[in-house]
């Protein structure tokens, strides 16, 4: 049963591991050219691609993340980008070898009975739950947001929620003076533009984040040419864009990036990212949505969306420039760091926290910003 | 009194089938735009809603640990089925489903029941991100739905009847779309919104990890997809004797000039889709209730006004 044509509109996830950002990108662009699509989380999922080596905890969240995709499915590990073409070839041929994804769809079902023995009601086949914390600490776990508790706690487990899972625990006043559950998310691998490596543990008040830990942070790398280093500004630029809801025009830093780390000519490519920098500075609704209706005033601490907004702005406005001046190098701007997102997103919503981590342009980081 | 005729029941199983066509077009041209922006050619994307629907309908569903199965289900399946009993009382030329004397109100209910849906979508999984986004999404609800309540008032009022036929007759000369153009971008927005779409896409989108669909495989995930357009589909169709005249227009039949100006404002509903950004529940609270409500008051006092003027 050869496969004449390639399949179109498959969906990928992919999960990067710290010394796979630059195969990520490779594999993101020939999902493009493939006519697929980059999926929003594991159940949206055909093909997982791995890029990396992910190590110790890292590689257990993959193995989870595995698993939470529906079916049928495909995985593949890559090391080089010069192999991702070929390879995600093969994972759409393997999507339709009948035998093998039977043998998937049977491991899968064997998970799902698996963790739900010890619960009561063999109902609940799956294998993933929301993630509220069941008081155990080992957060090794950094998949997407759902942790696996099937090797954990649904055993012994006798306090009151559905499945053995116990209820949210009670917090005292969030910040509108109502009493609210606390949960607790873990958030890393498998979100869409999430970068490698990053692994936050966030308390929620609904969606109000109250408490944010940095369970694992992202070693910086080397230096990098300067065209590299811009691509990697415009994929940054282009997860912020797509989580504030503007797709056409992450789709259009998402062009501009591939069409750098083709080795299309920088100065071709410079007048377009500047242009979506300039609609960028000029929508009435990016600022809006994002800082609110009042201007910021001389003096004020700028708020989480306004740092957001001049952040993404920003990430445009120096890729244009490194790719015009190559000689220049990287200008140095960075509003806000890693460090600083505790303080930042306590009291915003969870969006807002996405919104700022995707702006820190993590994967863009070089040793020598820290 | 406009003459339109209730359609018989073998009518009846065919119109889910004509707003799924309808629906599929929309669909069609939002793959397009998107396909468009990532690079493919022209039409590529006009495929796209059957690929899709064939990757997802050949997926295995998931269901998720001490997931609500029961509710998740209702939300599911609701949705096509809302859209389908929003469109029954739409009179498609002389023919209608339902020849309801109070068609408009209908409409609003099922429309409200989509707060429930959209909810229940985002209970059901058991999931966090579908949780919020599901709250999210009734925020976003509290702004929409009472100027949506004023804008489906406004051209009752000029009508002097609740009955959808009516509506579309009363236009005879002047679309409503044309004097109640605040009430029509009102009803055109909150569409939109109730179909958690585009810049109001709050119950499903990416910096939640697809929000209630984050956990959503296989046919339940095809289900919520093609609710949604129907659901858009289903509002086009409404704005058509609501706010442009029914079938009215010249040469073509009724039913073609229906299926036209339904088309048209499907596609302006589907291509608002990525083009700006997500707009947040708590922004939009304050110009629901500070802009959006007292302009649409106007306009239904505007519309009592000439009704008046009209009557004496």
């Amino acid at each position: 049963m050869g496969v004449t044509r390639i399949r179109r509109g498959v969906h990928v996830l992919t999960s990067t591991a710290a010394d796979g950002v630059l195969v990520r990108l490779a594999a993101e662009r020939a999902v493009r050219t493939l006519g697929w699509v980059l999926a929003w989380s594991p159940a949206d999922a055909d093909v997982l691609v791995v890029c990396g080596t992910p190590e110790g905890a890292e590689a257990d969240a993959v193995e989870r993340v595995w698993q939470q995709l529906p079916g049928p499915r495909a995985r593949v590990r890559l090391d080089d980008p010069q192999d991702v073409s070929d390879a995600l070839v093969a994972a759409a041929a393997a999507l339709e070898d009948r035998a093998a994804q039977e043998g998937l769809a049977h491991d899968a079902d064997m998970v799902a009975q698996m963790s739900t023995q010890g619960g009561e009601d063999m109902d609940h086949a799956g294998m993933d739950h929301e993630d509220m914390d069941h008081g155990d600490m080992d957060h090794s776990g950094m998949n997407h947001d759902q942790m696996d508790h099937s090797h954990m706690d649904h055993g012994g487990m006798s306090t009151g929620g559905p499945a053995g899972i116990p209820l949210a625990e009670g917090a005292s006043k969030d910040r509108d003076d109502l009493e609210m559950d606390a949960w607790h998310v873990v958030l890393g691998q498998g979100l869409p533009g999430w970068p490698a490596g990053l692994v936050l543990r966030v308390e929620l008040h609904g969606d109000v984040v109250t408490d944010l830990l940095v369970l694992a942070e992202p070693t910086p790398h080397g230096r990098r040419d300067t065209p590299v280093q811009a691509a990697l500004l415009l994929d940054a630029a282009a997860s912020v864009l797509d989580l504030a809801g503007w797709s056409l025009a992450a789709s259009a830093s998402r062009r501009a990036r591939d069409d750098v780390m083709e080795g299309r000519d920088p100065a071709e490519v410079a007048p377009r990212v500047e242009r979506l920098a300039r609609r960028m500075r000029r929508s009435v609704l990016l600022r809006w949505s994002l800082e609110g209706p009042r201007r910021r005033t001389t003096g004020d601490a700028p708020s989480a969306g306004h740092l957001v907004r001049s952040r993404a702005i920003g990430l445009l406005e120096a890729a244009g420039s490194m790719l015009t001046a190559p000689e220049r190098g990287a200008p140095a701007q960075r509003p806000y760091d890693l460090d600083d997102l505790p303080a930042l997103a306590v009291g915003q919503e969870l969006a807002t926290l996405r919104l700022l981590v995707a702006g820190l342009a993590l994967d863009a980081r070089v040793a020598a910003d820290v | 009194m406009s003459e339109v005729t209730e359609a018989g029941p073998l009518w009846a199983a065919l119109a889910p089938v004509a707003l799924l066509a309808l629906a599929t077009v929309g669909a069609a041209v939002a793959h397009t735009q998107a396909a468009r922006a990532r690079g493919e050619a022209a039409l590529s994307g006009v495929g796209l809603p059957f690929v899709e629907s064939a990757r997802l309908l050949r997926q295995r569903r998931r269901v998720t640990v001490a997931a609500d199965r029961v509710l998740w289900q209702v939300a599911i399946g609701g949705l096509p089925v809302v859209a389908v009993l929003m469109a029954v009382v739409v009179p498609v030329g002389p023919v209608v489903l339902v020849d309801s004397p109070v068609g408009v109100v209908w409409f609003n209910a099922m429309d409200v029941m989509l707060w429930a849906l959209w909810w229940l979508a985002g209970w059901g999984p058991n999931s966090a991100h579908s949780l919020m986004a599901g709250h999210r999404f009734l925020g976003l609800a509290l702004a929409y739905e009472l100027p949506l309540m004023f804008a489906l008032t406004s051209p009752a009022i000029a009508a002097h009847s609740l009955r959808v036929a009516d509506l579309a007759a009363a236009q005879q000369g002047l679309w409503f779309a044309v004097w109640m153009p605040v009430a029509f971008l009102v009803f055109l927005g909150a569409a939109v919104a109730f179909a958690s779409w585009g810049p109001f896409a709050v119950a499903a989108h990416a910096d939640l990890a697809g929000g209630v669909l984050a956990e959503t495989s296989g046919v339940d995930r095809w289900l919520v997809l093609v609710g949604r357009h129907l659901v858009l589909a289903a509002a086009a169709l409404m704005a058509v004797p609501l706010f442009l005249g029914g079938g009215a227009g010249p040469l073509l039949g009724p039913v073609a000039w229906t299926v036209v100006k339904a088309v048209v404002v499907l596609a302006g509903l589907e291509l608002v889709a990525g083009r700006v950004p997500l707009v947040r529940p708590e922004r939009f609270a304050e110009v629901g209730w500070m802009v959006l409500l007292p302009a649409t008051v106007l306009q239904m006092l505007v519309a009592a006004v000439v009704a008046l003027g009209g009557a004496s």
